[in-house]
């Protein structure tokens, strides 16, 4: 009897389950979990809409994790799962996959050029690709959908890229409209972030540590929020450190590592960096080289920050005279991030 | 104790989990013993070698090596009393591994026979009522093997028999537990744990209190299981859990408010509801989730009881599905990130899948809102995706779930892991697979040797087993690396820092040392509470002592000296109890002294318990170390004609920084005899630190402990050289041994003839040591320059009543050897012994003591003796000579001391020693005659007949010797301190002029040398000028 009725239950919730979520629905995935289902009538560079059963939500692209549509091709939906996951190679397979013309809803048609370029920009920034053409294709997608909800990303990425091929007047542009238009403090910081690094690539050390003194001071609302100026402390650090007082700068980076909790990979990769750095200012190359062993051991899942480590690793070992050594973090960094401004500096 | 007993109890899963838990900590100890090649470990690490080596499933290896520790000399005595238990504990493991009943059988017998050796044999021991619960255990585990046979044979008998070995572990149990009362009920009740003996008792009546809960706790269980082999529902199984819920609630009652009770409390709802009694049960678990929610014991014991609520919420008699969401939720706030992914937050998460599915069924049959229904069951489908995607138990479960809530099938089979809980489990299962694959490899190397390394067979089956070996090492290493990039907020910290110590244990093992030291000082950093937490400063240290053994730059070993000196420091600080602290300690003194860090061998000698038996070795090694440094400080100084690179501008500081040093080896050394062992090894480590202990003492005028030192009964090297120890026949330390004991019998002289008698022997066998040659002669001269001092700083510093007697003392001593001796050595001691001892009573320079005078008298007369000699050769006369003539301007005869100088300088002009002491004479006469100073300045004479040269020209002719500097600067201060006496006795325009001169003369010296401010002359210029300016 008991089986029975199991049975009877499990059907019944299989017609149910198959009247609430349809094929044809798109799907907004959150940061936080959970997914809104319907159908989406715009977007904008800060919101999605979805309409579902008569009623309107709208969704900050701020707590999107991504935005998948009911009617897209396979490819775009398989090649935007790697590309978030990083897998570049195969995503740019599936994407390439797809007929661009069979596509005539708006919406996906500029996703899917949107997962191309990013596809191309991120395979240019880590294993290697031509990064001006990456630069190109973004760029055109930009002009192409001005309002896109990928709009902040597209302007990261373009930063990024020009970063890597040295162009720092443009860096700062893309980054600074970010800090411009985004209304979220989150993004925001993340954008200062980005340009106090570009600032420390041209060797401006001095405004770097004013633009991470000034996100400090910002007022957070949120975990996230207090988590980038996490960074931005670090990187205050590691300019005193070069400008000031070196032991102040590994003090403090030693407090976060002790304060912190480790499970946050990137955060701790980038404290052991910046520790390798003051080490290395302070001339003393064993300890900076165990510093930035802890990023290639434990907190290298971050390619830039794993590729930055790497590229001191192979110097450092070479300054201590362990050539073979040198050559295989260097072999690493170039086979894994051959496309990495570290593999090439 | 009180957390190990609740940890038997939980229920079968439970049980698992923890057990699992168990091994891995197991597992940690055993890896450490089985691949850990660190010096760190001297003792014979017993008990967690069987662990490894049980843990790893090499049983059969277990036993022999319990066999061989009955007759080993490495086990202690304690150890060898808990070889039966251990044996037994193995066996009951072994069989636990056995696929045949009979062959598991026969195995748990034995293990129960050893079982019942070690109690009948160790009433007394500690572990006596644990090993008796063990046996109840062995009883039990022989009902669960007659569950087993159940399931394929004659049920009804092996249940049967099953239920009877049941009821009869509870019987021994509470035969135990009387027992037990019994012991606790003889205790006083009032204890003081001030007392000693009162604090002994103390600590056994929580051992009986802890062992009588543990029996409790363990009958209340096995009655649990035993309701299990009723059918459920029927009136035994009822009885059977009415009684363990009864057994649970007087558990609760008597120790209701320490978490042990309050597990009861959960176990007694447990029982209720698989009685069905629900509401009952509830009402038991509501007991507990009105709990605070702190300390962690408390959560996670919330946890598991909301785990239970949640059965019973959903049970189909409650239906409480609202509750359940409510509860679970709130639940999953409280919780910390860290914990969600933990088997009960999975679990609860699964009936929180559960409970919204049910809620969905509820919202359609009353026809409600669909959007309702949806949000119920993406709720419930998202909880269940949530639990699915876990590697685990309720993995299948929650899968199936999902997937029938809509989720899509997720992928299984042999891909590449995605998750960090997938990636540790590849790298365990290859971590397993490394033991027995090097196992495989050493047996076939066996193979290969006996063969005489010509079976091609065996060859090509070790390389494909090194090939095995090689593919599981990497495939583990490379599956725990990737788990690192798969790290997340909601990875479980516990597994996080496991899976962060095999990463560091596999480095290690691949010989990556600056890698494991990496992740092995992290994670002991930042995991010290855990069990991986110590496991790993461990593998570290061990990592950064070979760095520091296999660095070829041995001048630039501050990184790896650092790490080890640091990460020692941090492991005995943080886990101060653990026999590893001590013993790293103890092996961080040498790698630290030997290095020439004194200052870090210091702090880690410090830090050993003064109790313990390492102590007294480091306490020596640090005083040798620091002695060595006081001595090269004071060499380089002695050596150096310019300042030092590293002295400060106050060398004054560097004076006391030196005495500090010699002090602080000192009192090491002192403290390390004291602590000396009965029966200490006799080495040439612990004999020449006896040695320099002595000598120590002797600097310090501590001649009475010198002699302790020295004629120490087992240690001493007097003692040993009497006994004709092969130490004795060191012809470097017995000669060093003899001048010691020399020093320490003649510092020792009393009234008394002992110390007399000794330091007469010793010098007949020092001079028979050392030989009459001449390099002899200079060697015993030496000796007798250092005995004068020696003399001369024990009446320095006696008390003034005391200084006349042992002067007398010394006295009679002299005069005795220098009427025994004519060697012409012994008598020029003589004469300076005399010097030191007026020396010693003339602390006043205006007047000379009577008793100064009459000891300056008799130097001089054995000096006059001594030159009478007609063997002596012209450059020991020439000596003699301006020793008299100093004992002469000591004696306050500055005329005869000034002929004396003159005739010694007509002969060698150039001696500047004996310039100096010519011009140190005048500089003395002219407080007694004032016409001196400007002689002092100016010299003896004119022209080419100035035989004694006077400050001015030995400043000038000192000026271009870097070697003299240290003359140079004295000659210009004391030309102007004489320029200053001078002045005083004069008025007017020429009084003027002499100040003039000495303060320009001060003053061009430190414009001209600026290195001076870094001298012993700085203050004494400043000084001067300062005088010279307030008479100006």
């Amino acid at each position: 009897m008991r089986c029975v009725s199991r049975c009877l239950m499990a059907v019944g919730l299989s017609i149910m389950t198959l009247s609430v979520v349809t094929a044809e629905d798109d799907q907004v995935f959150l940061i936080r979990g959970g997914v809104v289902r319907g159908t989406i009538s715009t977007v904008s560079q800060t919101e999605v809409t979805v309409n579902s059963s008569g009623q309107t939500q709208n969704v900050s692209v701020a707590e999107i994790r991504l935005v998948s549509f009911g009617d897209e091709p396979v490819g775009l939906r398989e090649g935007r799962s790697r590309a978030i996951s990083g897998k570049f190679a195969q995503a740019q397979t599936d994407l390439q996959r797809v007929d661009a013309s069979s596509v005539s809803k708006p919406l996906i048609k500029s996703d899917l050029s949107f997962y191309l370029a990013l596809v191309d920009a991120r395979t240019a920034l880590t294993t290697g690709g031509d990064k001006a053409a990456a630069s190109q294709s973004m760029l055109t997608f930009v002009r192409s959908a001005p309002k896109s909800h990928h709009f902040f990303e597209a302007a990261e990425v373009l930063g990024d890229l020009a970063v890597a091929q040295g162009d720092h007047a443009s860096a700062a542009r893309y980054y600074g409209s970010i800090v411009s238009k985004a209304p979220w403090p989150e993004f925001k910081l993340r954008a200062s972030l980005l340009e106090a690094r570009a600032l420390i690539d041209q060797g401006n050390v001095a405004d770097a540590k004013t633009k991470y003194e000034s996100m400090a001071r910002l007022t957070a609302p949120s975990s996230e929020a207090k988590r980038l100026q996490l960074f931005a402390k670090i990187g205050r650090a590691r300019c005193i450190a070069e400008t000031e007082d070196q032991q102040a700068g590994i003090e403090a980076i030693q407090k976060i590592i002790q304060d912190y909790d480790s499970t946050d990979i990137e955060l701790f990769g980038r404290a052991y960096n910046a520790l390798g750095d003051c080490y290395r200012v302070a001339e003393k190359p064993k300890d900076a080289l165990m510093a930035y062993l802890h990023v290639d051991v434990l907190f290298y899942a971050e390619p830039t920050v794993h590729a930055e480590s790497l590229y001191w690793i192979s110097q450092l070992w070479q300054q201590i005279g362990k050539t073979d050594r040198a050559a295989a973090a260097k072999n690493l960094l170039t086979e894994r991030y051959g496309g990495s401004r570290w593999a090439s500096p | 104790m009180e957390g190990s007993a609740v940890n038997r109890l939980a229920g079968r899963q439970h049980q698992k989990r923890r057990i699992h838990q168990t091994w891995l900590g197991l597992w940690i100890a055993g890896l450490l013993v089985c691949f850990h090649d660190s010096p760190i470990n001297a003792e014979e690490p017993f008990v967690p070698f069987l662990d490894g080596l049980r843990q790893r499933g090499y049983f059969e290896v277990a036993l022999d090596y319990l066999s061989d520790m009955e007759s080993s000399p490495l086990a202690s005595p304690s150890q060898r009393t808990l070889i039966p238990l251990e044996r037994a504990l193995t066996l009951v493991a072994y069989s636990r591994t056995q696929r045949d009943i009979e062959r598991r059988l026969q195995i748990l017998g034995q293990g129960e026979k050893q079982l019942q050796q070690f109690v009948n044999s160790q009433s007394q021991h500690p572990k006596a009522f644990a090993a008796r619960s063990e046996l109840a255990n062995m009883i039990v585990e022989r009902a669960r093997i007659n569950l087993e046979q159940a399931k394929s044979d004659d049920s009804k008998r092996f249940v049967q028999q099953a239920r009877k070995q049941f009821l009869r572990a509870i019987e021994e149990l509470e035969k135990l537990r009387s027992v037990v009362a019994e012991q606790l009920d003889t205790l006083p009740k009032v204890l003081d744990t001030r007392d000693r003996k009162e604090a002994a008792l103390a600590q056994r009546r929580t051992q009986l209190r802890a062992d009588n809960l543990q029996t409790e706790l363990l009958a209340a269980a096995i009655r649990e299981e035993l309701a299990g082999t009723f059918d459920i529902g029927s009136t035994e199984h009822q009885e059977q859990l009415a009684a363990a819920a009864s057994q649970y609630d007087g558990i609760y009652k008597d120790y209701r408010s320490r978490l042990a009770g309050l597990y009861a409390r959960m176990y007694q709802g447990r029982c209720n509801a698989q009685m069905g009694k629900t509401k009952d049960a509830l009402a038991y678990y509501g007991d507990l989730l009105d709990q605070p929610n702190e300390p962690e014991d408390m959560q996670r014991l919330k946890t598991e009881a909301l785990r239970l609520a949640m059965d019973c919420w959903l049970s189909p008699n409650e239906r409480k599905y609202l509750e359940a969401i409510k509860r679970a939720n709130r639940w999953m706030e409280i919780v910390p990130r860290r914990s969600q992914r933990g088997a009960d937050m999975l679990a609860i998460r699964l009936s929180l899948a559960r409970a919204y599915q049910m809620q969905a069924e509820d919202f359609s049959r009353r026809g409600m809102n669909a959007s309702m229904i949806t949000q119920s069951l993406l709720a419930a489908r998202e909880n269940a995706e949530f639990v699915a995607s876990e590697e685990g138990p309720l993995r299948e479960s929650s899968q199936a779930l999902a997937e029938e809530l809509g989720s899509q099938r997720l992928e299984t089979g042999p891909t590449e892991p995605t998750t960090f809980a997938e990636a540790t489990q590849v790298g365990r299962t290859a971590l397993d697979q490394i033991g027995p694959a090097n196992g495989r490899v050493l047996q076939l190397q066996k193979q290969l040797r006996a063969s005489g390394g010509d079976d091609q067979s065996v060859r090509d089956q070790l390389a494909t087993a090194f090939k095995e070996l090689d593919t599981q090492k990497t495939t583990a290493l490379e599956s725990y690396k990737l788990a690192m990039a798969m790290v997340d907020s909601t990875t479980p910290p516990t597994d996080l820092a496991l899976a962060r110590y095999f990463l560091c244990y596999l480095h290690y093992l691949n010989g990556d040392h600056m890698r494991a030291a990496a992740v092995g000082e992290f994670v002991a950093r930042n995991y010290p509470g855990s069990d991986a937490g110590l496991a790993c400063a461990k593998i570290a240290l061990v990592c950064y002592n070979a760095l520091l053994d296999s660095e070829s730059d041995r001048s630039d070993l501050q990184f790896e000296l650092a790490r080890v000196f640091e990460l020692t420091r941090f492991l005995a600080k943080t886990w101060p109890k653990s026999p590893d602290a001590v013993q790293v300690l103890a092996a961080g003194v040498p790698t630290m002294a030997n290095a020439g860090e004194y200052e870090r061998a210091r702090v880690l000698t410090e830090l050993i318990p003064e109790n313990a038996p390492e102590r007294w070795r480091a306490d020596f090694i640090t005083g040798q170390a620091i002695r060595r440094e006081y001595f090269e400080q004071k060499t380089k100084r002695e050596s150096a004609t310019e300042p030092l690179d590293d002295e400060s501008v106050d060398p004054q500081k560097h004076l006391a920084d030196s005495s500090h040093l010699a002090d602080s080896s000192r009192e090491f050394l002192l403290n390390g005899f004291r602590r000396l062992p009965d029966n200490p090894t006799v080495d040439r480590f612990n004999v020449s630190t006896m040695l320099l202990t002595a000598e120590a003492l002797l600097d310090n005028a501590q001649s009475d402990l010198a002699v302790e030192v020295l004629e120490h009964p087992e240690l001493g090297p007097m003692t040993l050289i009497d006994a004709n120890d092969p130490f004795a026949t060191d012809p470097l330390l017995y000669r060093q041994a003899l001048q010691l004991a020399l020093r320490a019998y003649v510092g020792s002289i009393d009234e008394s003839d002992a110390m007399l008698d000794k330091a007469r022997a010793t010098m007949l066998s020092l001079r028979n040591a050392i030989g009459v040659d001449e390099e002899g002669k200079q060697q015993m001269l030496a000796v007798y320059v250092q005995l004068a001092r020696s003399i001369e700083q024990q009446i320095r510093s006696a008390e003034d009543n005391d200084k006349e007697r042992l002067s007398k003392v010394f006295e009679s001593f002299l005069t005795e050897l220098a009427g025994e001796s004519s060697d012409s050595g012994v008598l020029l001691w003589v004469a300076d012994t005399y010097v030191s001892l007026g020396s010693g009573l003339d602390e006043d320079p205006e007047t000379l003591p009577p008793m100064a005078k009459q000891y300056f008298s008799q130097a001089a007369t054995a000096l006059q003796n001594l030159l009478s000699q007609s063997s002596l050769d012209a450059a020991l006369k020439t000596q003699i000579r301006a020793r008299l003539a100093t004992v002469k301007s000591l004696q306050q005869d500055y005329a005869g001391a000034l002929n004396d100088y003159e005739q010694l300088l007509s002969a060698q002009p150039n001696a500047v020693n004996v310039q100096v002491e010519a011009a140190r004479t005048l500089g003395r006469w002219g407080k007694a005659d004032p016409e001196q100073w400007e002689r002092a300045i100016r010299g003896v004479g004119t022209g080419s007949s100035r035989t004694i040269w006077g400050w001015a020209k030995i400043a000038s002719a000192t000026m271009s010797h870097k070697e003299l500097r240290g003359t140079f600067y004295e000659a210009r201060y004391e030309a102007a301190r004489c320029g200053l006496e001078r002045a005083k006795t004069l008025s007017g325009a020429e009084r003027e002029r002499s100040l003039a001169e000495a303060s320009r003369t001060l003053r061009t010296t430190r414009t001209l040398y600026p290195a001076l401010a870094e001298t012993k002359w700085a203050p004494l210029y400043s000084s001067l000028e300062k005088q010279i300016d307030a008479l100006r």
